[in-house]
């Protein structure tokens, strides 16, 4: 994947520091998260005071100071209400992404192997995934209903797409190179299939996993605020602003947003664990 | 030719199959939900040539261009400072990597507070979700440029303006495009989705209506539109991306040694899939 990224930074950053102690590597570490957290600190202090100022620009009532989001954020922590809803966003986006890489992957790697395959699909596909999926909600409440599944299908339908072309892009990325030498040590189709075409997918599978995964929560949340009987934290923050309770909506973006930063972080753990032989790593370990 | 021909064919198969397969499933159905498809068609015809044309799909369009076009703007003007500056980069990047992990749907209500649902409040969710793609991927691009262009750049005596026009943005355009794409996926999907929770008019708010109203075929219709119109979007913007990066995948073409038919001009929607994408590392953001 970053063949040029990693010939396009001969030396880097990191190589033209001085690396003789490690202490120094640790102040300069110091002093550049204290820049990052003051500037958030001092960016959340101008909204404060904006806020607070309550002008026609910035109105206290539509957008809360940072202070009383965090004081409702508080208060949410500690209820019921607000974990069930966690809970249901968070049920229909595993449900739902689980669904599309049972779909997608393997439907990938099937139709990226063989080349009529891919020639006979690619106009079908080329032509469904640009489409929002959420564009299809309308149709599925008519079908499906408001129910539970409405939101575990078009995570999955959304989620499907990207996994799809993934896995179909990195089947047909494989090194030819390893693929003859392997056909040429008279390797069988299934081993040159588990050995060599596996592991060579398997990077454009994860990075297909963590756009899913991003799109999915999205996805879940989209339905919510527009289906208030599928429960979760998009019908939280619809009710919130229809009883105008302002600060309380916004901590449950507040809470998205963490939300969001958590299982981005997580797949990105997965991507590191799985894939540090990857060259993909490299530089990211070197770093 | 025949060759030319079974290739055509190889690649029509599927779809035009469907299509029949679809009309004629459908053609003698009583399911309310799956009207046939020639009902949909004649719907599509009635609603869409040009009656709801200027009052739906042209505002839909008109706020996602102008949406992108400002995200533009803003993403690729941020995107240049924040990459020549570690600076400003060291004091602004985890602030924005938080704002911008918000799931793009959930600036929708609070878009309403602060704007109501004209015309304002979907350009202010469609640029705000569209930003970061574009301002993350251009940041990256401009970060990673190769510094003997730099060194060239002075050498040459090159001002301020001409280092940026000439050396910075071509140099980072590769790995801009790569932003650009994923931002105008989002920008449309936030787009209808917006339109979808408070609108007046729009795709999304007219395929809502009818669903909510059991206008089942005028629903199907909207949707057939609305994925036309996504898809005539994408084309559109592969287009361009060919025409501006054209040295780009040149280069690349003959550093990979690939083969001279994917770089010959035309056949455009029969390489659309397998194109070589210009391989930057990119910085994916929440994409669609």
């Amino acid at each position: 994947m970053s063949v040029d990224a990693a010939s396009f930074e001969p030396g880097g950053a990191a190589s033209l520091e001085p690396n003789d102690a490690a202490g120094a590597g640790a102040l300069r570490r110091a002093r550049d998260a204290g820049l990052a957290v003051g500037t958030a600190v001092v960016l959340l202090v101008v909204w404060e005071l904006l806020s607070r100022a309550d002008t026609v620009y910035v109105p206290r009532a539509d957008v809360p100071p940072p202070s009383d989001i965090v004081q409702a954020l508080y208060h949410q922590l500690g209820s019921a209400s607000f974990w069930s809803a966690v809970g249901a966003t968070l049920k229909g986006w595993s449900l739902g992404l689980l669904l599309a890489l049972v779909a997608g992957v393997p439907l990938g790697i099937a139709i990226g192997s063989s080349r009529t395959a891919f020639l006979s699909t690619r106009a079908v596909i080329e032509f469904l995934r640009p489409i929002p999926s959420l564009t299809l909600l309308p149709l599925l409440v008519l079908v499906i209903g408001i129910r539970f599944n409405l939101k575990l299908s078009l995570v999955a339908l959304g989620s499907f797409w990207p996994l799809l072309v993934q896995a179909l892009y990195g089947v047909q990325d494989v090194d030819p190179l390893a693929r003859d030498m392997a056909r040429a040590y008279g390797l069988s189709r299934i081993r040159i299939f588990l050995q060599i075409v596996l592991p060579s997918a398997l990077p454009y599978v994860v990075t297909g996993l963590r756009l899913a995964a991003i799109l999915a929560l999205n996805i879940a949340i989209g339905v919510e605020l527009i289906v208030g009987s599928t429960g979760g934290m998009g019908v939280q923050m619809n009710l919130l602003q229809l009883a105008n309770r302002i600060p309380e909506m916004y901590a449950y973006v507040v809470a998205a947003a963490i939300l969001g930063l958590v299982i981005n972080a997580a797949v990105r753990r997965l991507e590191r664990r799985s894939l540090h032989w990857h060259a993909s790593q490299r530089e990211a370990v070197a770093r | 030719m025949t060759a030319r021909l079974r290739a055509i064919l190889l690649e029509a198969w599927l779809p035009v199959g469907l299509v029949v397969l679809w009309w004629f499933a459908t053609a003698h159905s009583t399911n309310p939900f799956w009207p046939p498809l020639h009902d949909i068609w004649h719907t599509v015809k009635a609603t869409w040539l040009f009656d709801r044309f200027d009052s739906d799909l042209v505002p839909t369009m008109r706020r996602v261009l102008i949406g992108f076009g400002v995200a533009v703007v803003i993403g690729v003007g941020g995107g240049v400072l924040l990459g020549a500056s570690p600076l400003l980069r060291k004091a602004l990047e985890p602030t924005l990597e938080f704002v911008r992990a918000a799931p793009a749907v959930a600036m929708i209500p609070i878009s309403i507070l602060v704007f109501g649902i004209d015309d304002s409040q979907k350009v202010f969710v469609i640029v705000f979700v569209a930003v970061w793609a574009i301002l993350l991927n251009t940041t990256e691009g401009v970060r990673s440029i190769d510094p003997t262009f730099h060194d060239v750049a002075r050498v040459y005596g090159f001002g301020r303006r001409e280092r940026l026009l000439q050396v910075i943005l071509p140099a980072a355009m590769p790995q801009v495009f790569a932003g650009l794409r994923v931002a105008l996926a989002q920008a449309f999907l936030v787009g209808v989705v917006a339109e979808m929770f408070a609108a007046r008019n729009g795709l999304g708010k007219l395929i809502r209506d009818a669903q909510e109203s059991f206008r089942v075929r005028e629903m199907w219709s909207g949707i057939i539109v609305l994925a036309i119109a996504a898809y005539s979007i994408n084309l559109l913007f592969v287009v361009l991306e060919r025409r501006i990066l054209y040295w780009h995948r040149g280069w690349r073409a003959s550093a990979l040694g690939q083969s001279v038919d994917d770089r010959r001009p035309g056949r455009l929607l029969a390489r659309l899939l397998v194109q070589r994408r210009p391989r930057v590392r990119q910085v994916d953001a929440v994409a669609d």
